[in-house]
């Protein structure tokens, strides 16, 4: 009796430790390499390049954010080639000496030229090593990948941080499509959503700021798992209004009436709605926003008039509308690639016709009628009721 | 769990069960064994001659220096032989000259001296007929107990007065359970000062004191107190049983009754609660429990106990109770952080890094960049540190103090760190742990904590989370396994009573406690009424007002 008890003690405790996963997985932290940024670049060859940005686990705690601009302290770069991406990961590793870890890794960015390849293989990798998190942000820029992960800023000693935030601000803004990880596997997967990945840039040196740092530029359209174009940033928050993804930025339009208004926007909202109508297939948007004016050159006086706010808004109306206008036209009429996902609001709404229409959405989709509508609520004139002029 | 190691306990012990025949008889033995005499059980009338008696008590008490013999005439009139037998410095010597000497020797105040020497002696003394000793045996306890016996010339009877007063402390400030607001008396050392502080806050013939006497060289002085309206009659008859039980040489302090009667005596986890204080022994009254004095120790015992217990201060009782209730979670709270904080983060940097923000796990793989050893044995080696500071401290003399801080903060925290053995975060995470510990307001629970936190560490080294979980419930599962008395012991949570949670995660206002708790005292029963109306709008109030 005593020794079963043992026994079944011993067992229970050893079964689940083998059982679980994790148990052969010790890994102890300064042994580590955390990735910071990952960027993989096609060879001439048509081999895969990959470029780490490694954390310098040497240099102590004190010494960060030093003043003196240790460019390479604080940061490895390390790169390999190899046929796939994982081998070129091991071809990098050689001159490594400690083992690298993806856990971390605060954005990948990948070339052009490997973009325009196709990146369907890559990103099943990323899917498949179970280090990398799913919403781990996939840049494009329009050079080399190498160029980004090197760079190194004068703001903070680790890069990768600052691309990160710049990435999670712009998305507020609207300047940067949703593009994560999982997202961007998701609407590869998709058939008639095309995918879309923001693009980052190195800005050019100028007399002002002689460093050069990054840019969000737009957009990046895939056909299938290749690149096919861009959008601008114009356009590329034109497609993020439909999102219903724009929080905060500003508006800026001119009128007859008012003179050059600039608004802030607080909120929005999108909906988007498929109507069949025979054979006839229309898409309607709705948007709507709320937002401050922040300057306006006319003279007016809400507390008097409060219609006049309205007014504003109605102006405000337009020109959101014109920003959709040029993602539409130039995702219709240029690329002929469905990133707005109508075909999945045609789905939701028309799940049995939607059956047929599917196989040839790819030539629906550039005639199809789209009905913009957008809602502006000007909530305030900010603290002032009058011009300051 | 501990079945196997219980087994192996009581393998070599089987026989004492056995020994255990009757209470009676067990307590009759353990009075008249202590006698060096071969005719223990046996009763010895003393004899009407005094030196005959004087005799035998010099026998009995062959090379004890400190017994004295004072011999006197009462009335100093030479036919009246006596003799005095004391232990010296039980009884004062001022108060043997003054009183008892002079009294006894005195001449009668008034002319008529009674024939009777024996009423004469009894009138004076205050000690009726049937409270004098006529058994050898009875008297010599009564002797080795501190009381002063008299044996007189021509009664086969002593007389008995205990007018002893050892030397002892007087009632101070208890160390370990300092309160801001609560009364500052504590228990000390003299078993008759402690139970009448208890008396002393409970006017009421229910206070029931039981006394006992454990121990067959020490005798020590045990006594049971309880409400008898409130306390469950069966629970003071199984802490009855179970002391008289006790089959002990010798009992110096609480523990020697504690490790006796209590419910698990392999768990870390104490089932019985300690206090120094009276307000506290009397406050565990009042709700039921039955509280166990032992003589010579500061501290008295109180069951049954249950987990809550050990996170409520007196303070909890004495402050507001928004301020109660917070500390109490502050309790809760630095009690878990101190059990898994260190075993969790080491297996956060060792086997779950993902699980770190970013800009923490960059701070804290600079911090260990050039520590030579694994995170599990850096915890292990700084909770070994702390723990042997932590005793070193217990016991240091206060001239040495300065040295020992200097060498326990500065040497071993600040110049490890420099010297690279240890990182500042470990030292963060395992001086907060060990600092959280002392925020648990019992030191019962304070020591079994290290246990606990080294087990986890270790749990958490080898298997990360999952080891740590693992560890977790198996803790959980062990405290819900014990009882204290007949309640178990993570009552009322563990089988929940919600109506009783208001009195252990928090401490709502004295005026809603208004039922005595259910788990202790297990029947339903009222003890206070609602808070009445302060301002009652009424005709006399609203004439007065205007």
């Amino acid at each position: 009796m005593l020794w079963k008890k043992i026994l079944l003690c011993f067992l229970t405790i050893s079964i689940s430790f083998s059982a679980i996963g994790c148990s052969g997985n010790k890994k102890e932290i300064q042994r580590l390499f955390i990735v910071l940024a990952l960027g993989v670049d096609s060879t001439p060859d048509d081999r895969i390049e990959v470029t780490m940005q490694l954390l310098n686990p040497n240099v102590s705690g004190q010494q960060t954010g030093g003043t003196d601009g240790a460019s390479g302290r604080d940061i490895i770069v390390l790169s390999g080639i190899g046929d796939t991406f994982f081998d070129a990961v091991f071809q990098a590793s050689k001159s490594m000496s400690q083992v690298q870890h993806f856990g971390h890794t605060k954005y990948i960015v990948i070339g052009e030229t490997l973009a325009r390849k196709g990146i369907g293989d890559l990103v099943d990798s990323f899917i498949r090593i179970e280090e990398f998190r799913l919403n781990t942000p996939i840049l494009i820029t329009k050079g080399k990948a190498l160029e980004i992960v090197k760079l190194q800023t004068p703001k903070s000693p680790i890069p990768a941080i600052v691309v990160e935030n710049l990435f999670l601000r712009q998305e507020m803004i609207g300047y940067r499509p949703f593009s994560y990880l999982l997202d961007f596997e998701n609407s590869l997967t998709n058939d008639t959503t095309s995918a879309v990945l923001a693009v980052i840039n190195t800005s050019k040196p100028s007399e002002d700021t002689p460093d050069k740092t990054f840019v969000m530029s737009g957009t990046a359209v895939f056909k299938k798992d290749k690149l096919a174009g861009y959008l601008t940033d114009k356009e590329t928050r034109g497609l993020q209004w439909v999102n219903g993804k724009v929080q905060v930025g500003s508006v800026t339009f001119v009128s007859e009436e008012f003179g050059k208004v600039s608004c802030e926007i607080v909120k929005s909202s999108s909906k988007v709605k498929a109507i069949m109508d025979g054979d006839k297939i229309s898409i309607e948007i709705n948007i709507k926003t709320t937002s401050d004016v922040r300057r306006i050159s006319a003279k007016i006086d809400p507390v008097k008039q409060p219609e006049i706010l309205d007014r504003i808004g109605k102006e405000q109306s337009k020109a959101i509308k014109n920003e959709i206008e040029l993602a539409l036209n130039e995702s219709k009429d240029n690329l002929g690639l469905d990133i707005f996902g109508f075909g999945e609001a045609v789905h939701r709404n028309y799940p049995k016709e939607w059956k047929k229409l599917q196989k040839n959405w790819d030539s629906l989709y550039p005639n199809i009628e789209v009905k913009v509508n957008v809602d502006s609520t000007i909530r305030s004139t900010g603290l002032s009721n009058k011009s300051a002029k | 769990m501990f079945n196997f190691i219980k087994k192996l306990f009581y393998k070599t012990d089987k026989s004492s069960e056995f020994q255990y025949k009757d209470i009676a008889t067990a307590i009759n033995e353990s009075f008249n064994n202590t006698t060096n005499n071969s005719t223990a059980s046996k009763k010895i009338t003393p004899s009407t001659d005094i030196e005959k008696n004087k005799r035998y008590i010099t026998t009995v008490f062959q090379k004890c220096s400190d017994i004295m013999l004072r011999e006197l005439n009462i009335t100093s009139n030479p036919n009246y032989k006596a003799v005095c037998i004391y232990i010296a410095n039980m009884i004062p010597t001022e108060l043997m000259e003054d009183t008892v000497l002079r009294k006894l020797t005195q001449a009668p105040q008034d002319s008529s001296f009674p024939t009777d020497i024996k009423t004469y002696c009894m009138s004076l003394l205050g000690v009726a007929e049937d409270d004098m000793l006529d058994d050898m045996n009875k008297i010599v306890d009564a002797i080795v107990e501190g009381e002063l016996v008299l044996f007189v010339n021509g009664i086969n009877k002593a007389f008995t007065v205990d007018i002893k007063r050892p030397p002892a402390r007087a009632v101070d400030i208890p160390p370990t359970e300092s309160v801001l607001r609560g009364p500052r008396e504590g228990f000390n050392e003299s078993h008759g000062t402690n139970v009448c502080l208890v008396r002393k806050k409970i006017k009421s013939p229910n206070l029931k004191t039981e006394g006992f006497k454990i121990g067959k060289e020490t005798k020590t002085n045990i006594t049971m107190m309880y409400m008898s309206n409130i306390a469950n009659k069966k629970i003071v008859d199984e802490v009855r049983n179970r002391i008289n039980k006790i089959d002990i040489d010798s009992v110096l302090g609480a523990s020697y009754i504690e490790e006796y009667i209590e419910d698990n005596p392999f768990s870390i986890f104490p089932t019985i609660f300690r206090t120094e204080k009276p307000d506290v022994a009397a406050g565990k009254i009042l709700e039921g429990r039955i509280v166990i004095f032992v003589d010579t120790i500061p501290v008295a015992l109180s069951v049954p106990s249950i987990f809550g217990e050990y996170f409520m201060s007196p303070d909890d009782y004495y402050l507001r109770f928004y301020v109660a209730t917070l500390n109490r979670w502050v309790r809760m709270l630095a009690f878990v952080l101190s059990l898994a904080l260190p075993s969790a983060y080491v297996s956060l940097i060792t086997y779950h890094q993902e699980l770190l923000p970013t800009s923490l796990i960059i701070s804290v793989i600079r911090g260990r960049a050039n520590i030579p050893f694994p995170p599990m044995f850096e915890a292990l080696f700084m909770v070994t540190t702390y723990l042997v500071l932590q005793e070193a401290d217990v016991r240091m003399p206060k001239t040495m103090g300065q040295s020992v801080s200097i060498v326990g903060g500065l040497v071993v925290g600040q110049a490890a760190i420099n010297a690279g053995i240890v990182s500042a975060h470990m030292i963060i995470i395992v001086a907060f742990s060990a600092v959280a510990s002392l925020a648990v307001p019992t030191v019962e629970l304070q020591l079994p904590l290290s246990y606990a936190r080294v087990l986890l560490l270790i749990l958490g080294g080898f298997g990360g989370m999952v080891g740590l979980t693992c560890g977790l419930i198996a803790m959980i599962m062990h405290l819900l396994s014990l009882r204290s008395f007949g309640v178990p012991f993570l009552a009322p949570v563990g089988p929940l009573k919600p109506s009783e949670l208001k009195d252990i995660f928090i401490r709502a206002p004295l005026w809603s406690l208004k039922k005595l708790p259910k788990t202790i005292t297990w029947k339903d029963s009222y003890r206070r009424k609602g808070r009445p109306a302060t301002n009652p709008i009424t005709q006399e109030n609203k004439e007065r007002q205007n």
